[in-house]
């Protein structure tokens, strides 16, 4: 009982803007993607690691949540890799280059760029259950504070549109950047790098299997 | 056991080609050798299909594409999906994109990947000795003629680009009719060439890539390998980008 009282505090909390009630809450919830998903994407960067534009596919598990995102120029294998977990980021850049890894840590990481696309990728692609859920606050649009699903980082705003999250703000150590999305275009905005992606083709992927979101270094 | 019964015939018709038909492919490379001989440029229509681990269906461009031998330099003129014109040289990786006047220059680390790919294009007796050796030849499903050849890499340095490279020849005509790789960490790329046509004095203004003035330059290091082996690391090196306008 107290675990549950708890757990409805920060919804209390955010009454300095009006909270929303619980059951208009529970009614939303859950929110996001439930099937796994692959995508073709048109995209473009602007970061000091990488500027350009490339072709990008994407998979994507709802649960247990994960996410692989692969970048490809316009001639040739992939240039970008990088595959999130709530257990932890891997990625690699410059196709031949050392695969990075990020165990999720209480700690925050350094806030690579790699780092930041998988848990902006796994934050978009898993659903918003009520345990994740820490304020709501009532209005048009809806507005919630998330606890991310990568350990470490805050969704300190999540507007709401129809059962989709259609912008969020994140918090993860001292680096903050914000989404957002409209229906086939995406943007990623943070300090040091923007991201814009239109998606190509969409499709259902039941037929992934497991070993796709796992990325291991080179043979 | 009268399930594996049929299959013995096959064994048994298998068994003529334990060499994997690498008798046959190092035949093929020396035709296409001798075929390209006095080849200094080659200009041919091409489809480029990509596929990875992630893909269901492959990702397709087309467009045509333009070979010079030396200096070596090859050209993709894009068509498909969005226009753009792809320039490879020992030292750079370029792609002028018309639609939003960018040229996107990455300045390459070493000549590896260029070279892998020029020798793929325009084959020698010397590099293929040097940089090669045949794996496997078979027929290309679909086709009497046309072979796909194998090859692996022999230089370690080129083994972290291409983990195989494939040829596929003309066995009538001695043509080349496509090339591909798979690199190391999965993602397969295949380029089928058609309308092949090989000339013995290269046209250099095909290997220009002249941009208005106005356009905006972006130019980015690829960074070095910062070991000699895939180590993994925990930070990585940010190369600048540099933008001009």
């Amino acid at each position: 009982m107290r675990r549950v009282l708890l757990s409805f505090a920060p919804v209390a909390a955010a009454a300095c803007s009006t909270a929303l009630p619980e059951s208009d809450l529970a009614a939303l919830l859950p929110l996001g993607p439930g099937v796994a998903e692959r995508f073709v994407l048109e995209v473009e960067i602007d970061s000091p690691g990488l500027t350009g534009t490339f072709d990008g596919v994407l998979v994507t598990r709802p649960d247990p949540p994960a996410v692989r995102f692969q970048l490809l120029p316009d001639l040739g294998a992939p240039i970008l890799d990088v595959c999130a977990t709530p257990e932890g980021v891997a990625g690699v850049m410059h196709g031949h280059g050392e695969l990075q890894r990020w165990p999720a840590a209480d700690k925050a990481s350094a806030p690579e760029l790699l780092l930041l696309f998988g848990i902006t990728l796994l934050e978009q692609h898993a659903q918003v259950t009520r345990e994740r859920v820490l304020a709501a606050s009532a209005g048009t649009p809806v507005h919630l504070r998330l606890r991310g699903v990568y350990p470490g980082t805050t969704v300190e705003k999540a507007e709401v549109a129809g059962r989709s999250v259609r912008g969020r703000c994140y918090r993860y150590g001292a680096a903050s950047w914000r989404d957002h999305l409209d229906s086939d275009v995406g943007t990623v905005e943070g300090p040091r790098f923007r991201l814009r992606a239109r998606v190509i083709a969409r499709e259902a992927a039941g037929d992934l299997a497991d070993d796709v979101f796992h990325l291991d270094a080179a043979p | 056991m009268h399930r594996l019964l049929p299959a013995l015939p096959t064994l048994a018709l298998a068994l003529p080609a334990q060499d994997d038909g690498r008798a046959e492919g190092r035949a093929l490379l020396e035709a296409l050798i001798e075929a390209q001989a006095g080849m200094a440029q080659m200009t041919a229509e091409y489809v480029q299909e990509r596929t990875t681990p992630l893909t269901r269906k492959p990702l397709v461009a087309e467009g045509k594409l333009a070979f010079r031998r030396d200096p070596g330099c090859v050209v993709f003129f894009v068509r498909e999906p969005r226009a753009a014109v792809i320039r490879l040289d020992l030292a750079h990786y370029e792609v002028w994109h018309p639609e939003r006047a960018r040229l996107e220059r990455f300045v390459l680390p070493d000549d590896q990947m260029p070279r892998l790919l020029f020798d793929a294009l325009g084959p020698t007796k010397a590099n293929l000795e040097r940089a090669f050796t045949v794996e496997r030849c078979e027929r290309v499903e679909g086709s009497e003629t046309l072979r796909r050849l194998t090859l692996l890499p022999t230089g370690e340095d080129a083994r972290r680009i291409a983990s195989k490279i494939t040829l596929t020849t003309d066995a009538k005509t001695k043509a080349l009719r496509g090339f591909g790789y798979t690199a190391p960490r999965g993602g397969d790329v295949r380029v089928t060439l058609d309308k092949v046509e090989l000339a013995a004095k290269a046209d250099d203004a095909l290997f220009r890539l002249d941009v208005p003035k106005d356009a905006q330059v972006i130019v980015q290091k690829v960074p070095e390998r910062e070991s000699a082996k895939g180590a993994e690391k925990t930070e990585g090196a940010k190369p600048p980008a540099d933008k001009k306008n």
